[in-house]
């Protein structure tokens, strides 16, 4: 039977190790380093300390290296998705802004070119052939007005005439195909000629014909539309002269015309329906002219090209 | 055997809260175990038996943080009679009960480091230092002792023999 406990011995117990503890922290404070007990707790609480230690940071590095990496890998994944989705915004961004570019071109040569009933048209294909020159166009609505033979034109310049429609769809013989003709004049030394497409397989080129041999052809010069063949409207840039050759016999000599319109990179072109009565900086032909200012599609009118870059 | 488990269960919480600053390295919010430990003594164990499992805990404690020898010991002791004088005067049951004695404790802890630290180390700085850790401090315990204490309620359940805990 155990002895019933001392109602004293608390106290002698708590006044003990109340003192045992104050006397250990003045040794130690005395010696400066740890005495003999100090050694021996910390001879047995090192190992497990140790351990400890070990294992939390053991822990700690799998879970920073290993457990924080599926983290990682899922907030990869999504910032990968991220990224590609945002590259996609990029891609239309910039389709949309080079199309709002063309747009504005266009809309900047309908504003040049009050004389002209305008109607755009998207360039939907460009023909198989290497050695015929056309283009695939679709229009918003099936026009009526839109008729073969009519002009077509780009910022650059001229593009070529409609040469078939049905429905939606028209096709372009662009100048450089070798069926196609259009009379032109050279803007500064006046002479004139015939554009024919040389319907090269590798680039868009005409040649001019008919060019007098007695004219001095300038190179770089630019080749406009005379309108005398009724079918284009006059003062349309064609394109200009990139090498002359002159023949050493006959009437005429040759050169070469490189459209200005970006023929392999259009988008969006306009097709002339007709004239809508005005000049080109939208003057009423049936109005009086002002001083200053002449009608470019009067007849006999000066030649000279009508807003084109 | 009570007091050896008591020891033991104090050692391990000396390791937890060791192992849970470095593997989580929660710093100044790790949770003070033997803090708890000590308090939860303070309700079940008798002045004897509390006085000597808390002198030995405070004694490991000063091992585990490299303070002067004694310092820790001072601070269980303190610790203990102030959680039985305590909790003989005051019923702290249910939930809310341990959430006051917890906030009770962890002040008186965290007073008494200051207190001790400052008397003992004559060094400001450290004191300083110490009282910038309360706030953190005093919640980890607040929020520790209506957990821990039903866990050690089981524990002992589990390891103790009933007239074990009556023989001192």
């Amino acid at each position: 039977m155990p002895r019933p406990a001392s109602p004293r011995r608390p106290i002698i117990v708590g006044v003990t190790l109340l003192m045992l503890s104050t006397a250990l922290l003045i040794v130690d404070r005395k010696q400066g380093r740890p005495g003999t007990v100090g050694r021996f707790v910390s001879r047995v609480l090192g190992p497990l300390e140790a351990s400890v230690t070990t294992s939390g940071r053991a822990v700690r590095t799998f879970w920073t290296d290993y457990v924080g990496l599926i983290d990682v890998r899922a907030q990869n994944a999504a910032l990968e998705s991220e990224l590609r989705e945002l590259r996609q915004r990029t891609a239309e961004s910039d389709g949309l802004r080079a199309e709002n570019e063309r747009l504005r071109t266009l809309l900047e040569l309908a504003d040049q070119r009050k004389d002209l009933r305008l109607r755009a048209a998207r360039v939907v294909s460009r023909g198989l052939s290497s050695f015929f020159r056309v283009l695939r166009l679709t229009l918003d609505v099936d026009d009526p007005a839109v008729q073969p033979g009519q002009p077509v034109l780009a910022p650059g310049g001229l593009v070529g005439q409609i040469r078939t429609v049905s429905g939606t769809h028209a096709e372009v013989l662009l100048v450089t195909d070798p069926r196609s003709s259009v009379d032109v004049m050279l803007e500064t030394s006046r002479v004139r000629g015939v554009a024919v497409g040389t319907g090269e397989p590798d680039r868009y080129a005409a040649r001019l014909e008919y060019l007098e041999r007695s004219e001095q052809t300038v190179r770089d010069e630019r080749v406009l539309t005379t309108g005398d063949d009724g079918r284009y409207p006059r003062g349309l840039v064609v394109g200009r002269v990139t090498s002359v050759k002159s023949q050493p016999h006959g009437l005429f000599q040759n050169a070469e015309v490189e459209p200005l319109a970006d023929l392999s990179g259009l988008d969006e072109v306009f097709i002339v329906i007709g004239p809508t009565g005005l000049t080109s900086d939208g003057l009423d032909l049936e109005r009086p002219a002002s001083k200053g200012s002449t009608p470019s599609l009067a007849p006999g009118g000066p030649l000279r090209p009508q807003g084109l870059p | 055997m009570s007091v050896l488990l008591a020891i033991v269960a104090g050692l391990f919480a000396l390791c937890g809260d060791l192992f849970l600053r470095e593997a989580a390295g929660l710093d100044v919010y790790s949770p003070d175990f033997l803090v708890v430990v000590i308090m939860w003594m303070g309700t079940t164990r008798t002045w004897t038996q509390g006085a000597i499992i808390a002198a030995v805990l405070g004694l490991f404690a000063d091992g585990f943080a490299g303070s002067p020898l004694g310092m820790h010991m001072l601070h269980a002791l303190f610790l203990f009679y102030l959680s039985k004088a305590t909790s003989t005067r005051v019923l702290f049951q249910g939930f809310i009960g341990r959430l006051l004695l917890g906030l009770l404790g962890g002040i008186a802890s965290l007073f008494l480091l200051v207190l001790l630290s400052r008397l003992v180390l004559a060094e400001a700085t450290l004191a300083l230092r110490i009282s910038h850790l309360i706030v953190p401090r005093v919640v980890v315990v607040v929020v520790f002792v209506p957990i821990g204490f039903p866990i050690m309620d089981r524990l002992e359940a589990l390891f103790v023999r009933q007239p074990d805990r009556d023989l001192l």
